[in-house]
């Protein structure tokens, strides 16, 4: 069984996810609105009642990409100065 | 109908309310005159998630004669067949880096405490060992050799100067051997050999065990025996739930078995399933003398021993109940921004200025006020505008200072307008956050276009800006924490990534134990002696909180988003902390909430 169930929803904010949530079940949070919660009875309610929709690792991960290398070609496209502001280009982000 | 007194030859007690609850009301029942119920006061058991280790591992030993305040976690298997020499430290709250094993190991046995510690055997490429070592709290040292080289005891129990082993590989085994502290010495064989997976809980005089693998098909052994300190004799069998590869912790008579998420209980006679825990790994390390004291962390998944764990989980049998500190989602902010400044705590906050995370980019001087669910747009914007601004106070009594480019402009905000103040000796941005009040703060570090970090802080008294004693580490972007007094920093940039923490008492700063993660950038909340380090960005950021009190680091549950430059609750504690600025640029922000411990009575009902 796969450790872990990835989809795509977005954060409403305040009670998106609980303090209890995250007690209950594994949760981080990736660009692209891609969530990834652990893979039990909690996790899987908890993407179903945020109307997230159910994604394989892969397509996640597709999602991820294409949102980081638009972040990277934004910021390639800054300014010297606009980046000697900022943190930092954008890293590449691997699923887990 | 008969009464309650009839019955059982007792009265019930009545009170207009529940009585204020301790544990003399355990077992007891009155009427509760409100609800017009019948009320108890019970032992609840369960689990409870403690922090990761900072390394995941399996294979690990610890110190089973430690407890839930101070374990101590060591060596253990990621890969290597090497071992890991890395010692870890459980303090409640988190772990922290311990010193090194002298030699590398997995499967060892361990005993005693955190301060009083033993490892002993284990396996070291490429064969089992002899090695013995006692921790005294600081660092390893070598002792006298097992009689034999073993690895993966069977049962391992007791403390650094009494400590028992049974059993282990290689083959399944029947030995025992006894530890004085300084040598070992051959005891009463295990009736049924048994070379891994088998753990039992005691002390060297009065041991048990349970199941264990006993080689060959299917290899799994129900046997549990105990030890008297002399020979071991056959008792009832154990549940197949808990057979192989559990931990242990407590005594002979009062003990607990941990393993995957099923946990049984045994009192010197029979075994009773116990609560489950939320992290279903195998080979878990036990920890805790007593069963009020007991623990379970790292392991691996059941099939899978490439997977490794640093999962913490803590058993509770008391009649508080006990809920784990973690992050939840706070209200989305209006403009998406980093480089800010900050003030106010996890529900009073503003945000004051900063740099859009998204196009157009650049400065900005927006203010947003939160209450504790929503944020709203301050009429009045911050007058300074280049973003990497700094910040401390509270929502009604903020400063800001500095930004980009070498900003030297002072602000005090009211909660509703901007006032300018006397500046900054040294214009620069991203110094320390989060120290001090409006009428008394710090601006530590920093950094000076086009490319020098200062050693230099300034002291703000309400007015003016006087320039203070040197930090030790030049850096800019450090998280700040504290009062003008008592104040803490750690990590920011150099331009490598920080970790080095260094403590101020109002006249000097003083280097102390580094944080556990090096990064610039990092949120803060809360003060020199508890204050709670949160994201950042190494390259990329993170994710990862930390706690400090004010000697020692530990780590807490991770923020949801990875975080850096964000505002945080300068005027917030250690449990009750606020962050923004996720990576991925939204407006989202969390929210933190530390550890509660309530104690709730039962309402009895009939059925």
């Amino acid at each position: 069984m796969a450790h872990f169930i990835y989809g795509v929803a977005q954060n409403t904010g305040k009670g998106f996810f609980t303090a209890e949530d995250r007690r209950a079940f594994f949760l981080r949070s990736y660009p692209a609105n891609v969530w990834m919660v652990g893979n039990n009875v909690d996790g899987a309610m908890w993407m179903a009642e945020k109307g997230g929709v159910e994604k394989t690792k892969s397509e996640a991960q597709a999602l991820i990409d294409a949102e980081v290398t638009a972040a990277q070609t934004a910021w390639d496209a800054k300014s010297d100065e606009e980046k000697a502001m900022t943190p930092g280009r954008p890293t590449d982000v691997i699923l887990p | 109908m008969a009464d309650y007194a009839d019955i059982y030859g007792k009265r019930v007690k009545e009170f207009t309310d529940d009585p204020t609850l301790t544990s003399s009301y355990e077992g007891q029942v009155w009427y509760n005159e409100n609800s017009g119920t019948l009320k108890t006061l019970l032992i609840n058991e369960a689990f409870s998630s403690g922090a990761n280790m900072i390394t995941a591992r399996r294979g690990a030993a610890g110190s089973f004669a430690g407890s839930q305040s101070s374990g101590l976690g060591f060596g253990g298997y990621t890969g290597s067949n090497t071992g890991l020499a890395l010692t870890e430290e459980y303090n409640g709250s988190g772990w922290a880096t311990g010193g090194a094993l002298n030699k590398a190991r997995y499967s060892a046995g361990g005993a005693g405490t955190q301060t009083a510690g033993l490892c002993f055997g284990g396996y070291s490429n490429p064969n089992q060992d002899t090695e013995v070592e006692e921790y005294n709290g600081t660092s390893w040292s070598e002792e006298t050799d097992l009689p034999t080289a073993i690895s993966s005891f069977a049962c391992a129990v007791g403390t650094q100067t009494a400590a028992l082993n049974a059993g282990g590989m290689p083959a399944p085994r029947t030995t025992t051997f006894e530890y004085d502290g300084s040598s070992w010495t051959a005891t009463g064989a295990l009736n049924t050999a048994r070379q891994s997976g088998f753990q039992g809980a005691g002390t060297q005089t009065a041991a048990f065990a349970a199941g264990g693998d006993i080689g060959g098909s299917p290899g799994v052994s129900l046997a549990t025996e105990e030890y008297d300190g002399s020979s071991w004799t056959s008792v009832s069998n154990c549940p197949p739930t808990i057979a192989v590869s559990a931990a242990g912790s407590g005594t002979q008579t009062d003990a607990i078995l941990m393993k995957g998420t099923n946990s049984a209980t045994y009192d010197g006679t029979n075994f009773t399933a116990g609560p489950s825990m939320a992290n279903n790994f195998i080979s878990k390390v036990g920890n805790g003398a007593t069963t009020s004291t007991a623990m379970a962390f790292s392991g691996n998944t059941s099939g899978n021993p490439t997977s490794y764990t640093g999962t913490t989980e803590e058993f509770n049998r008391s009649i508080n109940t006990i809920t784990a500190a973690a992050w939840a989602s706070g209200g989305a902010m209006s403009t998406a921004r980093t480089g800010l400044a900050s003030a106010g705590t996890k529900n009073a906050n503003v945000f004051m200025g900063g740099q859009l995370s998204n196009a157009p980019y650049g400065g900005t001087g927006a203010t947003e006020l939160y209450d504790g669910s929503a944020w709203t747009t301050n009429p009045n914007s911050n007058p300074s505008t280049g973003g990497n601004n700094c910040g401390t106070g509270t929502q009604t009594a903020a400063l800001s200072w500095g930004g980009y480019p070498n900003v030297s402009t002072t602000l005090e905000f009211d909660g509703s307008s901007y006032t300018t103040t006397g500046a900054l000796g040294t214009g620069r941005e991203l110094t320390s956050n989060n120290i001090g009040v409006q009428t008394a703060a710090i601006a530590a570090g920093g950094f000076v276009r086009p490319g020098t970090y200062p050693t230099q802080t300034e002291e703000y008294n309400g007015s003016s800006w006087t320039a203070g004693p040197a930090i030790n580490t030049p850096r800019y972007s450090a998280a700040g924490a504290g009062t003008e007094t008592a104040a803490v920093i750690s990590g920011g940039i150099e331009p490598g990534q920080l970790n080095a923490t260094e403590e101020y008492n109002g006249s000097s700063w003083t280097t102390v134990n580094a944080r556990p993660y090096s990064a610039g950038n990092a949120g803060t909340s809360g003060t020199q002696t508890d204050s709670l380090v949160y994201g950042g960005n190494p390259s990329g950021a993170l994710a990862t909180t930390v706690r400090y009190d004010g000697t020692n680091w530990a780590t807490a549950p991770n923020m949801a988003n990875t975080r850096a430059m964000q505002g945080s609750s300068a005027a917030g504690t250690s449990t009750a902390a606020l962050a923004s600025s996720a990576s991925s640029g939204s407006t989202a922000t969390e929210e933190f909430t530390g550890e509660t411990t309530v104690v709730v009575a039962n309402t009895l009902t009939t059925s």
